[in-house]
């Protein structure tokens, strides 16, 4: 299967989705409002929905749907966009989400209309990130994130959302600025006059980078890609982003802006220039492991839920930069995997975290304990997406794990021995925290009303399990994604490799 | 999805093929129907459960009797996904040692199944459904861990049990101890889940399959790859985990918070069997490097007598069934190791036999030692403490009976089962010690547990059943009814006379089914002739020797007749009892400081490196920056147009910053 062009499809699904999202901040009342933003969000999730299976079914590894219009000619900048078998599901993933986070904060009363519209342009942006296939455009979605993602954080956040907002937009928009420093030397470098990522992606191998060029042109890029991620020791952004926004931003930090790091890396950073890539395997390796591994520790020491989900996410992340180190096609597979299972089950996670905090007017571990006999409903789903999270046989996480340790052994060998144990970890924090928190004895605490503790509302419920079914599902039928990244990483891994 | 060939094999079909399918999707079908409709419709889910795990037994047996009949091993297996160069596989491997543990498995789970039907009946419907459909997706697991084809599902059914048995220990979850204990259990085995994760990579990386038979005929599946000598070790260690051998022992007795009828299916009958069935399937690869042999046996030798020995000394019912499962565990892997010893020096198959015999038999008498002590527990309106019983045996007969023929089995009396396969386990391991000498050591200790084995198991029968009622739980203790004592009556006939399969001329006798290699591509099995093999078991002076050991044992227990006597009323605390009464203080002197100190250690440290080294970093720099910029401190303020016009500025430079570099430019 070759390319398939089809010019506006995505272009004008964003701007209906943009649309959208300003109707729904003018809009009259709440109900209106949210309204708007969920009729709103369903073209996109149909369209992506649409791509998802098309490169499903067809090859994933050239671009589909594309859109190729000129824009600012003389610089080579193009209003491109496209999907193959790394960004379909991304973008798929993110679409899905938006609704399901919609539906989740049915009842926000505080400036709901600001608050579904941005959501609604946060959609539009991500979308952006992942359909993107011009270095410019896609700088451009990717700083339009940090908007509606501040305000969300600093306006409906917790008690500290100020600092956490601002470290939010300082640390990733700094960060994001030394990533376009990367694009522009890339862009010069590459002399071709062009920011179009497939133009410049599929000759990356053969533009013979004068080898300290490359070296630190790579660099800057993937340290403007791992702070999103983010990688240990950029990270602290983001358990403060995580515990101050509200869930709705939660889900969307964990479910799909951090994969916006891994998606860069990806599909810029690497194929950019292959061979100083290589030159840091080892690097990256040890990156990820430490990641992998810090990363799980801190969540045993942490007492808010929220916050020990947010280190998951750091641990987890961590395992995709291990799996990018591998060059092989598990490991790239598994990395691709990763992004979708890590998506679908830390936004649940975000979920449940919400929901325990409506729930029982707390996440702090030590202030609850079985609280589980009142919330039984609650501590299922959490039980469910925790044990996914831990990469449980059944559900997704479990093939992406499997599929970076075997690419592991393969590359590294016995090196597969340090990350490994954080499986051990990671199960040990997921369970200990449940134990704590739903499970034994009720243990009252003073700044908990245990009275008022109930279980969780219907339109909390439903997105939580869709959450689980959807990990269930792609853990049973793996192959319904693994397809297209198979495609992917094929074409990609080949182009890697200059031929 | 294309059907692909497993090697050599008879292809699985038509309505066979159904049928395979239908013993995995049985209980899972009942699985998600009970979690769906339990609650209300289905009231609890119970009647649905022994439906399905009753009609389950049919395609069981349907393969069983054709085995019986000599019918050669079939699969069958579709592709599942794809991986760059990898094919991972979906199928079936039904052949001697998978169909017959299947069909035990089935029997098992549908008697235990009828007997939760009234043992927990006092439970609310809602929680009987959690109850049954973790049941039936645990049915779900072990049997597709012992149908599937190859490693990874295997693995991935090994990992639902795991799951299964998290959730059943932990059915009372308002309990700390459950909870506890639930934890515990998961995260014990998770240690040994991973080594037998990265011992599946070693193989999936090195032979581009995980199919078991792919493996076995690869050109490559030889002794010269170093990496397969600690493939096995890896997928050893994921089977010290599942069938909790020392060192990681530790989950299983505290698993006893669990419902009883949990622990005699989960916790002795199928789920800790299924390390045992782990390397016997993975026989041919221990077989490449015979030293694993040595590892597996010492480690099954050593649980078996270090396990026993905690058994000697405890005062809860359910305890000394759980250490009693830890040690004949132990048998088992004896076996197996003694019996890979034995088969790569003598090519005789018997220690391979002796160990699924074992298997077997200790999966019919711990099954019903365990229900009956479930009897005896509802008899005695919860209470399990050996010290409140005493006298049962009158309020309770038929109780009292068919425990009696499970102690007598697992004591290795003749004619009952275990004497069999204890026997041909001991026999195996003093073979195996004219080649590797550590084995006669473990023959040794194999002989002592022997002696403990029938020791604990009277005094715990004449603790609960012989003397006096010492409480009134004790004196108004009742019979249970039919639907519980119905289950025990069957496998106390099982447990009588399973083992006597090994000297009776059905199929050939049970080493004829059952031995290594298990199918004839791999070698050529050697059996003798069932009645060969009861002379020779009668003719042999070291069978009189286990059996006077056993009578030793018996007759040691004699003093508790009466009750225990007072200065083992008290829960021992000091002395040697002491040491016993709590596990040789291993979970106090190791696990707990690895997890408190080790582990919460680490990540405290973890926690305070992350705010104070880096984020205060981090933080000092963002100080700094504020402090030297008083243009920052605007940016601060968080008001949208702010931001916006940053954004905005920050685009129109960098679009005048390109006008200015490249001179072609046209708007």
């Amino acid at each position: 299967m070759a390319t398939l062009e089809l010019p506006g499809l995505i272009p004008y699904t964003l701007l209906a989705t943009l649309v959208a999202g300003f109707l729904a901040w003018r809009a009259p009342s709440a109900n209106a409002a949210r309204r708007i933003a969920l009729v709103g969000s369903l073209p996109a999730a149909f369209v992506t929905t649409l791509m998802f299976a098309r490169v499903g079914v067809t090859s994933g590894g050239d671009y589909q749907f594309v859109t190729d219009w000129t824009w600012v000619e003389g610089l080579g900048i193009s209003l491109s966009f496209g999907v193959d078998g790394l960004s379909a599901s991304l973008a798929w993933l993110t679409a899905i989400l938006t609704p399901l986070v919609i539906l989740y904060s049915w009842k926000e009363s505080h400036r709901p209309q600001l608050f579904f519209g941005l959501l609604m342009l946060l959609n539009t942006a991500v979308i952006g990130v992942f359909t993107a296939l011009d270095l410019f455009l896609f700088y451009i979605f990717w700083e339009f994130v940090l908007i509606p993602m501040y305000f969300l954080i600093a306006i409906w956040g917790g008690s500290n959302r100020r600092y956490a907002s601002m470290k939010f937009v300082v640390y990733t928009g700094g960060a994001s600025l030394v990533m376009l420093l990367g694009f522009m030397a890339a862009y010069f470098g590459a002399g071709l006059g062009t920011f179009h990522i497939p133009t410049l992606t599929a000759v990356g191998s053969q533009l013979g980078w004068a080898r300290d060029f490359g070296m630190v042109v790579f660099g800057v890029l993937a340290f403007g890609f791992l702070v999103k991620l983010p990688a240990v020791p950029f990270h602290t952004w983001l358990p403060d982003a995580h515990v101050q926004a509200p869930t709705a931003g939660s889900v969307m930090l964990a479910g799909v802006l951090l994969k916006m790091g891994s998606y860069g890396l990806m599909r810029i950073a690497f194929p950019l220039f292959p061979e100083a890539a290589m030159a840091y395997q080892w690097f990256l390796f040890v990156l990820g492991t430490v990641a992998v591994l810090y990363g799980a520790f801190l969540c045993l020491a942490q007492d808010d839920l929220k916050s020990l989900i947010a280190y998951s996410s750091v641990s987890h992340m961590g395992m995709i930069t291990i799996a990018l180190a591998t060059f092989n096609d598990l490991g790239w597979a598994g990395a691709a995997y990763m992004n979708v299972a890590h998506g679908i089950i830390s936004a649940g996670m975000f979920m449940a975290a919400g929901s325990l905090q409506h729930s029982t007017g707390t996440r702090l571990i030590s202030r609850l304990g079985g609280v589980g006999v009142k919330t039984p409903k609650l501590a299922a789903l959490t039980a469910a997406l925790f044990l996914g999270s831990l990469g449980l046989p059944g559900m997704m996480g479990f093939i992406a794990e499997f599929n970076i340790f075997a690419a592991v052994w393969e590359a590294f060998g016995w090196w597969i021995m340090l990350p490994v144990w954080s499986v051990l970890v990671t199960a040990g924090y997921y369970l200990w925290a449940l134990q704590r928190a739903y499970y034994g004895s009720e243990r009252r605490h003073s700044e908990v009303d245990w009275d008022r503790i109930h279980d969780v509302t219907p339109e909390e419920q439903a997105p939580m399990v869709a959450m689980v079914l959807l990990a269930i599902l792609f853990g049973v039928l793996p192959a319904l994604l693994l397809g297209q990244m198979n495609d992917w990483t094929g074409t990609v891994l080949a182009l890697m490799g200059g031929n | 999805m294309a059907e692909t060939h497993a090697t050599g094999l008879e292809q699985l079909a038509g309505v066979d093929l159904a049928a395979a399918i239908l013993i995995v999707a049985l209980p899972l079908v009942a699985s998600l129907g009970i979690f769906l409709w339990g609650k209300t419709k289905w009231r609890g889910g119970g009647a649905v459960a022994v439906a399905a795990t009753g009609a389950a037994i049919v395609p069981a047996l349907w393969f069983f009797v054709r085995m019986l009949q000599g019918g050669a091993p079939t699969g069958w297996s579709i592709e599942w996904f794809t991986v760059g160069e990898y094919t991972f596989t979906v199928g079936f491997l039904l052949d001697n040692l998978s169909v017959w543990l299947t069909t035990l498995v089935t029997v098992l789970v549908f008697l235990i199944t009828l007997f939760s039907t009234h043992y927990m009946h006092e439970e609310p419907n809602e929680k009987l459904r959690r109850y049954y459909a973790a049941k039936m997706l645990f049915a779900t697991g072990m049997l597709g861990t012992v149908l599937m084809d190859n490693y990874l599902l295997m693995f991935i059914f090994w990992e639902i049990m795991g799951l299964c048995s998290y959730l059943l220990i932990g059915y009372w979850y308002h309990k700390d101890s459950a909870a506890t204990a639930a934890k515990k259990a998961f995260l014990t085995t998770r240690l040994g889940d991973i080594l037998l994760m990265v011992g599946i990579i070693i193989l999936l990386v090195t032979f581009k399959t995980l199919s078991y038979r792919e493996i076995w005929h690869h050109p490559e599946f030889t002794a010269d790859n170093p990496a397969l000598f600690w493939a096995a070790l890896l997928i050893f260690g994921g089977a010290v985990g599942k069938s909790a051998q020392f060192p990681l022992d530790i989950w299983l007795p505290d698993a006893m918070e669990g419902p009883t009828t949990v622990s005699a299916l989960i916790h002795a009958a199928t789920m800790v069997k299924a390390g045992v069935f782990l390397v016997a399937r993975s026989f041919p690869l221990f077989v490449l490097n015979p030293d694993t042999f040595l590892v597996v046996g010492i480690i099954g030798g050593v649980t078996a007598l270090y396990t026993a020995s905690m058994a000697l000394v405890a005062l809860d019912i359910k305890r000394v069934l759980a250490f009693s499962t830890l040690s004949q565990l132990g048998y088992m892997f004896l076996a197996l190791g003694a019996g890979g010893i034995v088969y790569v020096q003598a090519q005789n198959g018997i220690g391979f036999t002796a160990a699924m015999l074992h298997l077997m038999n200790h999966a019919f008498f711990k099954a019903l030692l365990f229900l009956g002590s479930a009897s005896v527990i509802l008899g005695m309106h919860h209470h399990q403490d050996l010290r409140e019983m005493g006298g049962l045996r009158h309020k309770m007969p038929k109780t009292y009976w068919t425990m009696m023929v499970g102690t007598l089995a697992i004591a290795g009396i003749i004619p009952f089962s275990g004497f069999w396969s204890k026997d041909e386990v001991l026999a195996t391991a003093f073979k195996a010690g004219s080649y590797a000498g550590v084995f006669t050591l473990l023959w040794v200790m194999g002989l002592l547990t022997a002696l403990m084995t029938a020791f604990y198991m009277f005094r715990m029968m004449y603790l609960a059943f012989h003397g006096e009622a010492r409480t009134k739980h004790a004196e108004h203790a009742h019979e249970s009814p039919g639907v519980m004592t119905g289950p025990l009556v069957v496998l106390a006939v099982f447990a009588a006379v399973a083992g006597l399969w090994l000297v009776t001329p059905m199929a050939g006798g049970f080493e004829a089914v059952i031995t290594y290699p298990y199918s004839e591509d791999l070698g050529h099995p050697h059996h003798e002739e069932p009645f060969a093999l009861l002379v020779k078991i009668l003719t042999e002076p070291k069978t009189y020797l286990s059996l006077g050991v056993a009578v030793a044992g018996i007759a040691l227990a004699n003093k508790y007749r009466k009750g225990l006597p007072a200065k083992e009323a008290e829960e021992p605390t000091s002395g040697f009892r002491g040491l016993l009464y709590n596990r040789y203080h291993v979970t106090r002197a190791v696990y707990e400081p690895l997890g408190n100190v080790v582990g919460v250690g680490l990540a405290k440290l973890s926690d305070l490196f992350d705010r104070k080294a880096i984020d205060g970093a981090v933080n000092g720099v963002a100080r700094v920056t504020w402090w030297k910029g008083g243009w920052l401190r605007r940016w601060q303020d968080g008001r949208v147009t702010t931001y916006v016009a940053t954004l905005v500025v920050g685009l129109t430079l960098l679009f005048a910053l390109m006008t200015a570099l490249v001179p072609s430019i046209r708007w």
